[in-house]
């Protein structure tokens, strides 16, 4: 018995469109409406074009990583250290409540940087693992978002509205493609266990589907005993006890059915047994036993413990392996208003190697060409120094306007793209919105960003608001 | 785009007029009045078709609509083009025209093209229903009659007595009933209608009735005892859903209900009770991050509150014109600064947490202002300042003294981007009469009889409470996009009769339960499904999955293990382990309590707004106003009700507090559930699950050991093997759909 090929045959097209708990994708569901002569609103967005990937890896770099002392190299800057940030760069740009009342004093990186692989991309001499595949990278510097605060930021990015409530990147791109493995959730998020993550939150409505159907929400994989909420059994009631009461009352929720001919019914008896499923295709997902010593040696010696930047990289190669749509990372922590010199290094050195590693893990498997990996946080940090130079407490600030990210595979071009001024400050050539990143991440999984729509509150909502463009440059 | 499917089932005006309101409006809307509609930035061509003037306007010398000539009409002749540059809409537009839409538009100008304005915009028009017949009971019933004659359908049967007394008990209390209140009633259920209301009547009269309506509107409210945001301070807000609890219990008059909670401190000699009501304002999230400005803070919390007002009270989507006019509705930004301007003259200024003025200080008693310091200990990293003795902080609202605050419209919505003074002011399109510029004003403007709007939702959400969805499906949206009413005479007609009776809440309920409409079985055949799977039309009862919170209380229920306490400080229940670290980066442990606090209802327990209850799913996550119920099916529940501690101690309890002979215990955990004896098939396969695993549990002692000891309350372990199998059927029987179900 296929159950999912039964529980689609006893679906009611009502629960196709609304709510279902499946995965099924907006091209199985145009299919199914065209088949049944039903005229849809939905645009089948798969037709548009060809995908260049089927996965995302999204590391998700929470409180903002400084892009001055990691990817952004400026020499220049440093003949300005200890002097006022001129107006002519700062342009009336607003501050957080954090620096604004001292002097906007500037100085260049605490870090220094060197020349990496065959293109010679400079960067922090920190970050020697992502050098060593610098080119595979396609380094964007010129990001640049609307928010100046951590949490709105956040939400900016990820569901490219300041204010929380609307659906996920990740939702979106499970509710567009639906998710090709039946055993496990289409969208999974991992978060380091960081004890002191400073400030930065992560809120469950950062992987939350919004308005969407609630099938398209993230499952957090916590590296606690139960992987997923309640995925274990009570404690006494062993697989063969569940299966033997799940057989039961499969039963009476079939005969339910028969007498009431309420096709939900039938799709709650396919939701118990996906429970049941996934009782089983977690523990087996998150046990590492059976990866190599070479494995290991990639990514680490962290990624033996749960709950590790490291360990959460290997668990998204094997999630990427598994099928599952959307798999994002958060290492929470990078929000460096002070101490930055050594705190940055200890990031660095947290996250450098597993970061490198998975990006060199997928192409050893022939899967990095339909991966997309997507590194970055939700804001940059100011070339403005916070606290007093040379002191080890000296930190930045957050700086909206320009920020870096790296994005590998999955179609994008390696090379570096967009270019900021001397001071790390304004984006000078090819600024990357928020938004138009989102639409180019939408674009490589074969999505239009105008034409991924869902109908809420009487209008159709989509990921970019009523903005982005594709960043075409970036495409293969 | 589910209203697609209903074109078949809502052909109201099938071979009728078409009509405009219904029918042509909102397909003007959808398709052309973003480029063709209110708001003037965006509008193409200087045409707008959303005014009448707009609508029978001329281009170039040709009308845009030539009443009863469609071929002459403009209109008609771009959106039947062919030429790629002629036709309207744009071929890259998303939204295209179907042949039935086109069509639709044909007719309407072949019959005369006669104008009329949004319905829910117009006046409240009650008609009495025509229909008549044996089985109705009530008007509801004669409208929906009517409906389904029109169709060519009929009514289902009356659900049977047990059906029934568990629908309307869980519907009207969020419990199955007290045995005592079951067996009066099946006692005398052959008495008919009378023995039903008289059971009806002692549901409402329970005090679990005014809880079970507070829990709708702790998801409306966006109710939460914490900021939100970066730092999450708590709050101690329990008096505000205290005083939910109380005007339901009450039956305080709707109307009344919305002015206390909007502007009960402006009310002539407010009592504290009046001054707690209007914490509603104040339940929205407040950003206590370091780098905020407070006053893009203020700016924010203003603009929850005039959103939250239009969408729990009007049903309008007034956040739409914040940044620019409404693309729909005719809502322009300076309307909503307008609006907006009624509570932006609150002595606040932007701060959160202990600093969020203005507050009320209430006096409590010793044991509560400990309970209150106990829950706020949980977050040990904040600086915790307590009022001085027994007394606690509730956030109300409050004018500042002296000179109102100036209100601008805001740029494109920015905080820091102030332009034109505004007044406050209901929107224009809706203003009726001279009413006091300030939050009683907008009280009595929303609450009088002309407001076409407020009635109208209001009724239509508590019809969504028995039939699992509103006569309007959009209850976020009354506005032109909304989806059009089911039942639209039924609609007002009960708009009309709850504004002429007092809006008396308990009244309209009783309404609606006692229907035939709402005691119809909700069994269906595959004709019926075919028709109407949606049961739009309410040819059957409805059956729909009961919220994530009733589930949870009913299990507590019928295990006896319930705590049926009324008000007071929040609880925290059982929840997963560390469920607090990632939200509160690794800060803040949630410590559950014990004891009695345990099975309290989940009305109770404690919501931390960036991490809701991990085992109340499809719960509104409560950071702003949210009126749609959302009813998913996936694999998280049932992992929920399958493993979490809760339902497992629950199933457990029920298990061991029946002696006898296993079948009779069988029976009985049946029977308090679900409210009905099991036939021998049931009994049969419950009677087969016990023996299998009792088997098992013989064989392994120490798994029976592990699952009868799993929650805090005692267990008897006099036969472990027996119970744990007994358990497990408990187990099963709060998993069947049956016991999920409102049916």
């Amino acid at each position: 018995m296929n159950p999912l090929f039964d529980h689609r045959m006893n679906m009611s097209r009502r629960h196709l469109l609304g709510t279902a708990g499946y995965g099924i994708g907006a091209a199985a569901l145009a299919q199914l409406c065209q088949a049944s002569g039903t005229e849809s609103l939905i645009t089948d967005p798969v037709a548009h074009y060809a995908p260049k990937a089927k996965r995302v890896i999204h590391l998700t770099m929470s409180g903002a990583p400084s892009q001055i002392e990691t990817f952004d190299h400026k020499p220049q800057l440093e003949q300005f250290n200890g002097t006022v940030l001129p107006d002519s760069v700062r342009m009336g740009q607003r501050v957080t409540g954090m620096t604004a009342q001292q002097k906007q004093i500037v100085h260049g990186s605490l870090h220094k940087f060197q020349r990496y692989g065959k293109s010679g991309v400079m960067l922090s001499e920190h970050l020697p693992h992502t050098g060593s595949i610098i080119d595979d990278l396609c380094l964007i510097k010129s990001v640049s978002t609307d928010q100046i605060n951590h949490a709105p930021a956040m939400t900016f990015m990820l569901t490219g509205h300041q204010i929380a409530g609307r659906p996920s990147m990740g939702s979106w791109l499970t509710y567009g493609l639906g998710s090709p493995n039946s055993d496990l959730p289409g969208f999974v998020v991992l978060a380091s266990k960081v004890s002191n993550a400073g400030g930065q939150p992560l809120y469950d409505y950062y992987w939350g589907p919004g308005f969407l159907p609630g099938k398209n929400q993230g499952v957090m994989l916590r590296s606690e005993k139960d992987a997923v909420l309640y995925l274990q059994n009570p404690p006494g009631v062993s697989t063969e006890v569940r299966r033997t009461m799940l057989d039961r009352l499969a039963a009476f929720n079939e005969r339910q059915a028969a007498q009431f001919g309420d096709p939900e019914i039938r799709t709650r008896i396919a939701q118990y047994e996906l429970a049941y499923r996934m009782q089983q295709s977690v523990p087996e997902l998150t046990d590492l036993s059976g990866e190599s010593e070479a494995t290991y040696k990639l990514y680490g010696e962290d990624a033996r413990r749960p709950g590790t930047f490291a360990a959460n990289c290997l668990l998204a190669r094997r999630l990427a392996e598994r099928g599952v749509r959307y798999i994002q990372l958060f290492h929470p922590g990078w929000d460096h208003h002070d101490g930055i010199d050594s705190k940055l290094k200890q990031y660095c050195k947290d996250t450098d190697q597993a970061s490198a590693a998975l990006v060199k893990d997928l192409k050893q498997r022939g899967m990095l060409d339909d991966t997309l990996v997507i590194w970055g946080g939700e804001f940059g940090r100011s070339p403005v120094i916070q606290g007093k130079i040379g002191e080890a407490s000296a930190g930045r600030d957050h700086h909206p306007r320009c920020f870096s990210m790296w994005m590998a595979g999955g179609g994008v071009k390696p090379g570096v793209y967009g270019e900021t001024d001397d001071f790390s400050f304004n984006v000078v050539q090819d600024k990357v919105h928020v938004h138009d990143l989102q639409a180019t991440i939408l674009h490589l999984l074969g999505l239009d960003h105008e034409k991924l729509t869902f109908r809420h509150q009487g209008r159709a909502f989509r990921l970019t608001d009523v903005h982005g463009h594709v960043v075409k440059k970036i495409l293969v | 785009m589910k209203f697609i499917f209903l074109f078949p089932l809502l052909g109201t005006f099938a071979g009728a007029e078409v009509n405009f309101s219904y029918e042509v409006l909102p397909v003007l809307s959808d398709t052309c009045f973003h480029c063709h509609g209110p708001d003037e930035n965006t509008r193409e061509a200087k045409l707008r078709l959303d005014t009448e003037e707009g609508l029978f306007s001329e281009v170039g010398g040709t009308p845009l609509v030539k009443k009863g000539d469609p071929m002459g009409s403009l209109l008609y002749q771009r959106i039947i083009a062919k030429d790629e540059d002629d036709v309207m809409p744009p071929p890259d537009n998303h939204r295209q025209l179907s042949e039935s839409e086109k069509d639709t538009i044909k007719r309407w100008i072949e019959e005369g093209a006669e104008w009329g304005d949004h319905w829910a915009f117009e006046a409240i028009k009650a008609v009495e229903p025509k229909t008549d017949s044996p089985w109705i009971k009530n008007e509801i019933d004669s409208f929906v009659l009517e409906k389904l004659t029109e169709e060519g359908l009929t009514p289902s049967p009356e659900a049977d007595a047990r059906t029934l007394l568990r629908r309307v008990s869980l519907d009207l209390t969020g419990l199955p009933p007290a045995p005592e209140v079951a067996e009066r009633f099946l006692s005398e259920s052959e008495q008919g209608d009378e023995a039903y209301e008289r059971l009806v009547d002692s549901l409402l009269d329970s005090p679990a009735y005014g809880e079970r309506m507070a829990a709708v509107w702790m998801e409306v409210s966006r109710f939460s005892e914490s900021d939100g945001y970066q730092l999450d301070q708590v709050r101690s807000q329990y008096p505000w859903r205290d005083w939910v609890i109380r005007a339901y219990n009450e039956n305080l008059p709707y109307d009344q209900f919305i002015i206390e909670q909007t502007a009960g401190d402006l009310l002539p000699n407010a009592t504290p009770e009046q001054i707690i009501a209007t914490g509603f304002n104040r339940n929205h999230m407040i950003n206590g991050e370091g780098g905020v400005d407070p006053k893009e803070t203020r700016i924010e919390v203003v603009a929850d509150r005039a959103e939250t007002t239009a969408t729990a009270f009007l049903g309008l989507t007034m956040g739409c014109a914040r940044c620019h006019d409404h693309k729909f509705d005719p809502i322009t930004q300076k309307d909503y600064f307008s609006f907006f301007a009624y509570f932006n003259n609150i002595d606040e200024n932007g701060q959160a947490g202990h600093n969020a003025n203005p507050f009320l200080t209430v006096e409590v008693s010793a044991e509560e202002r400990k309970q209150v310091e106990d829950y706020q200990a949980n977050t040990k990293h904040h600086q915790i300042k307590f009022p001085e003795g027994n007394t606690i902080q509730v956030a109300v609202l409050k004018d500042r003294e002296g000179e109102p605050r100036k209100t601008y419209l805001l740029d494109r919505g920015a905080w820091d981007q102030p332009t034109e003074e505004v007044e406050p002011a209901p929107p224009a399109f809706l203003d009726f009469g001279p009413l006091p510029p300030n939050r009683l004003g907008l009280a009595q403007w929303m609450t009088a009889d002309e407001n076409p709007l407020t009635s109208r939702v209001a009724v239509n959400r508590f019809w969504e409470l028995f039939f699992g969805r509103g006569i309007v499906k959009t209850q976020e949206d009354f506005g032109i996009q909304s989806a059009r009413p089911s039942h639209p005479q039924l609609l007002d007609w009960l708009a009309a009769d709850f504004q002429a009776n007092g809006w008396d809440v308990k009244r309209l309920l009783k309404q609606i339960v006692t229907s035939a409409t709402y005691r119809q079985t909700s069994k269906r055949d595959e004709l019926a499904q075919k028709r109407d799977p949606e049961n739009i039309l309410l040819g059957r009862g409805a059956r729909f999955r009961h919220p994530s919170w009733m589930i949870r209380d009913q299990a507590l229920a019928a295990s006896g293990l319930l705590n049926t306490e009324l008000f007071g400080p929040s609880v925290r229940p059982y929840q997963p382990r560390n469920i607090w670290f990632t939200p509160t980066a690794g800060k803040i442990r949630y410590e559950r309590h014990h004891g009695e606090r345990l099975y309290r209802k989940s009305l109770y327990t404690f919501w931390r707004r960036t991490t809701a209850p991990a085992n109340l799913f499809d719960a509104s996550p409560r950071r702003i106003c949210e009126v749609n119920v959302r009813r998913t099916n996936t694999p998280l529940h049932a992992l929920v009700t399958l493993n979490d501690v809760t339902y497992v101690e629950a199933a457990r309890v029920m298990a061991q507090s029946h002696q006898g002979p296993v079948e009779e215990a069988i029976a009985t955990m049946f029977e308090k559930l679900l409210l009905r004896q099991p036939t021998d098939e049931e009994q049969r396969d419950l009677l087969a699950l016990y023996q299998d695993t009792k088997t098992h549990y013989e064989q392994s002692p120490d798994e029976a050991t592990q699952l009868i000891g799993y929650g805090d309350h005692p267990s008897d372990d006099s036969e472990p093997a027996a119970l744990a199998a007994l358990t497990n059927v408990a187990l099963l029987l709060v998993n069947t759909d049956e016991a999920l179900s409102h049916q």
